[in-house]
């Protein structure tokens, strides 16, 4: 114990002195700058050159003797090179052959004077610190009033003075010098963008303000912009760089007088400030302030930032490590359409390991076959028995074993990788199925999943449809799954889009329905087919009760919208029975069966007996069935009222009707109806069933006669012509031409009595 | 060499006001007074006068009076002032006289080299 003691002992005293140490290092790395600095400033005033053929000077002059004594004026201090005029010069210095370091000039130049030649260079970004003295005629006032508007450094009469014209360019050499050094200096601290802190230089302020006040505690918030990349492409760099000079305006105008905060550009549209830290409220009320302002860049695109925070612990750490730990907690709700700041966990580092794993082993992985489809059968709750199946990927490492989707789906949806395993996925289920219907086996569907990253690929439809063209499945087999979350990014495309893959034959179902913020609205905008509901309603729940009665109200709204709905996530008998009490049919979950192999799932097709068992498909077929086209203009057309009926055996529900059903037997909500057997006669009710049994045995047209109440109770005799449809499932549509025979009745009724009359002696 | 110096000097050029420029180099003084005589820009000058071409007869005398002032020849520069400043103000006065003088001078200086 005393050991271990001795141990920590000696490693805290090490952990102490290597601060100390870093502490003195990091003030030999100032000394040694500023030592720098001197030598640069002795080595300038005693005119010693840098580089070879660092100290030439450009002459330019027409005349040959001129440059020739100017020549011999400079040498030996300076290399000399000539020009004769303005434009033989510009080559010279946009050759690069040379490093001039200072021009003389001449202004009277056939070709391109010096005028000419001097507006040029001085507006030139790579030339404009090049000090150009002017050579002029002793009398030559006007013509050097001229040249120093346009820039020239300085003038030099003739006949040439040497040491005037030495001392005149030595000057301006060593002033040109000195911006270039203030340049490269403002170009080493400053982001030229934005004007605020590079990262280079915000890393050392952040340092040195930590370690001035290393008892308070600082925050570090790390920044940057959603999708920035796209509004690039979309908008242009020019208009991406607007935004990022805007945001270096408004962090300037939110910390620069705040005391004690470091703020700058780090890279991209990655932005960050340390700032002091009081609490939390007071750092999430910095950023809301900073993100209005920011937001009120006029602009065609929505502007989403999304913060990372991290509290500093230890402000002798590296700059680096803050950052990083921003970073991550940053990273950690990408994607996230609610939050959009985080304070970092430890745990997150972990998180951004596994995921740089995942990221550098996807590739190779989907190349070798490591990612392998399961399929969970989706079954009819009424007959127990498979209508399809979901398909779902397995990552089958051969070194860590399975990897399940919770851990690489979102890490693929955040880099992008997703798209690629989606379409891998799509043509390997239609490989299975044009293997099953090649070798006699009548499938039931396959539905994929559509991930929210892939809605934005504006050739999504035509890239499913192509897959399913090419191995010649009907796309009747083949339904997609798209996840409530796709809807809210982009409403408006992904309603184009749903028109397409409907337009193709695709059949569309709503995962995760409940699981959003804006259900309903989505459900009353776009047409989706099937809805799926996420049975996770029911666990967790605070207000005991209430999960159930939200999912038997979306079932309840389902039927009556007529849209089909899937219970997901079933994994206890308990569930399955009040699904079943709740009118749900269809369910999902470990309780049936968890997602099976491809073998097993095969086993499973072939233990099916198609012609009896359910098809999830055929209750949503009838759907289109009843909106069909020329449904609909049977019922339009007609005087007589028609109905649209689905008969389970024991009810018959009415699904449509027409405008003269209503003027018929009022009007009202046909669910009013429901299941017009209510409406019926007690004694009639066997018989009419049976006549519903018949026609549906038979397939055959018929004939019936009953009675049936309209909505102010009267009892209206009926003639009903039914037509058999369709079989949906354990149902069947059937349409219904029906008379109203009251006056027929009363008709026959009268000749009855007349018959009656005349038989009597 | 000497001996040149001293004609040069006779004949009423500055050479000691233009040793200086040229770092007391009397080789190179000679040299570059030679080339001078048999500058271009002599005919150059001619020609734009006869063709009565401001620009081009002004920058000839401009640079003439240049090279003959870094090089101290005192009796050319005399002449060519009175050349460049009419040119200057657009005007050919006189200017064919005094460029005869110019030339007839310039050929004297040339004798003293032979």
């Amino acid at each position: 114990m005393e050991k271990n003691i001795c141990y920590v002992n000696k490693i805290q005293s090490f952990l102490l002195n290597l601060k100390k140490y870093r502490n003195i290092l990091k003030l030999y790395k100032k000394i040694i700058w500023v030592i720098i600095f001197l030598i640069f400033c002795f080595v300038m005033k005693k005119g010693v050159s840098f580089m070879p053929g660092d100290n030439t000077i450009l002459l330019i002059d027409d005349n040959a003797i001129n440059r020739k004594i100017l020549a011999h004026i400079l040498s030996p201090e300076y290399d000399t090179v000539e020009a004769e005029n303005g434009i033989d010069a510009l080559n010279i210095l946009n050759s690069g052959t040379y490093h001039i370091s200072g021009i003389i000039l001449d202004l009277v130049m056939p070709k391109m004077n010096g005028f000419e030649f001097l507006d040029i260079v001085s507006k030139a970004e790579k030339f404009k610190n090049i000090p150009v003295i002017i050579s002029t005629a002793n009398d030559d006032e006007k013509n050097e009033i001229h040249a120093l508007k346009l820039s020239a450094w300085d003038f030099v009469a003739k006949p040439y003075n040497p040491k005037i014209i030495k001392y005149r360019l030595k000057n301006a050499i060593e002033r040109s010098q000195l911006s270039a050094f203030e340049q490269l200096k403002y170009m080493a601290e400053y982001d030229t963008l934005t004007g605020i802190y590079n990262r280079v230089r915000f890393n050392s302020a952040v340092h040195d303000m930590l370690m001035a006040n290393s008892l308070k505690k600082f925050a570090m918030i790390h920044f940057d912009i959603n999708r920035f990349k796209l509004i690039n492409s979309f908008y242009g760099n020019d208009e991406g760089d607007k935004l990022l000079k805007w945001i270096g305006t408004k962090l300037k105008e939110t910390f620069s007088d705040t005391e004690l905060s470091v703020f700058g550009r780090i890279e991209g549209d990655v932005f960050a400030v340390c700032t002091l830290y009081r609490s939390r409220k007071s750092i999430n009320s910095e950023i809301e302030s900073l993100t209005y302002k920011i937001k009120s860049f006029a602009t065609a695109f929505d502007i989403v930032l999304t913060y990372g925070i991290y509290v500093i612990e230890d402000n002798f750490e590296l700059v680096d490590t803050f950052l990083d730990k921003a970073s991550l907690a940053s990273k950690s709700i990408k994607g996230d359409y609610v939050r959009f700041y985080e304070y970092y966990t430890p745990s997150m580092s972990l998180e951004i390991e596994k995921e740089q794993l995942i990221t550098n082993a996807m590739s190779d992985a989907l190349k070798n076959g490591q990612f392998v489809l399961y399929f969970q059968p989706k079954y009819n709750l009424l007959s127990n028995s498979p209508s399809g199946a979901e398909v779902l990927v397995r990552w089958k490492d051969p070194v860590k074993g399975i990897i399940p989707p919770s851990e690489f789906i979102p890490v693929f949806e955040r880099n992008g990788f997703i798209s690629k395993l989606d379409q891998y996925v799509w043509e390997s289920a239609c490989q299975y199925l044009r293997k099953w219907l090649d070798s006699g086996i009548n499938p039931m569907p396959l539905s994929v999943n559509i991930s929210r990253v892939d809605v934005y690929n504006p050739n999504l439809a035509k890239i499913i449809y192509d897959i399913v063209q090419k191995y010649n499945i009907p796309t009747s087999l083949f339904h997609l799954e798209l996840t409530e979350s796709a809807y809210t990014d982009n409403p408006q495309s992904i309603k184009l889009m749903l028109k397409e893959l409907h337009s193709y034959g695709f059949l569309v179902m709503m995962d995760d329905f409940g699981s959003g913020y804006s259900s309903l609205n989505i459900l009353k905008e776009l047409p989706v087919d099937v809805l799926k509901i996420d049975l996770r309603f029911l666990s967790g729940e605070e207000i005991a009760g209430r999960g159930e009665t939200i999912v038997a109200a979306i079932i309840r709204m389902a039927k009556l919208l007529k849209i089909p709905a899937i219970a997901e996530g079933v994994e206890t008998k308990e569930q399955a029975d009040f699904l079943l009490q709740i009118g749900c049919e269809f369910v999902q979950g470990y309780y049936f069966s968890r997602p099976i192999s491809d073998t097993d799932y095969e086993k499973l097709l072939a233990s099916v007996n198609n012609s009896q068992e359910s098809r999830l498909y055929s209750t949503f077929d009838s759907r289109m069935i009843v909106n069909n086209a020329h449904i609909e203009k049977i019922l339009c057309d007609s005087f007589q009222p028609i109905c649209i009926f689905e008969y389970d055996g024991s009810n018959i529900d009415l699904l449509r009707v027409n405008s003269s059903f209503h003027k018929e037997f009022g009007f009202g909500d046909i669910q009013v109806y429901g299941n017009i057997i209510k409406n019926v006669k007690k004694e009639q009710i066997k018989s009419l069933l049976g006549f519903f049994d018949s026609v549906v045995k038979n397939r055959k047209c018929a004939e019936f006669k009953f009675s049936i109440a309209n909505l102010r109770g009267d009892d209206i005799p009926i003639r009903m012509k039914l037509f058999y449809l369709h079989q949906s499932n354990t149902k069947h549509i059937l349409l219904g031409l029906l008379s109203n025979i009251t006056y027929m009745n009363e008709i026959t009724e009268e000749i009855q009595k007349y018959k009656n009359e005349l038989k009597k002696p | 060499m000497e001996d040149l110096i001293d004609r040069i000097k006779a004949a009423g050029c500055d050479v000691d006001g233009s040793m200086d420029r040229f770092l007391d180099d009397k080789n190179f003084y000679i040299t570059c007074f030679k080339e001078v005589l048999k500058d271009p820009a002599f005919e150059q000058l001619g020609q734009a006068i006869s063709a009565k071409q401001v620009k081009e007869a002004f920058d000839a005398a401009h640079t003439l009076k240049g090279i003959i002032l870094n090089l101290g020849i005192t009796p050319l520069y005399e002449i060519i002032v009175n050349i460049v400043e009419p040119l200057r103000a657009g005007s050919f006065e006189n200017t064919d006289v005094y460029y005869q003088k110019l030339l007839d001078k310039r050929d004297s200086l040339k004798k003293l080299f032979e």
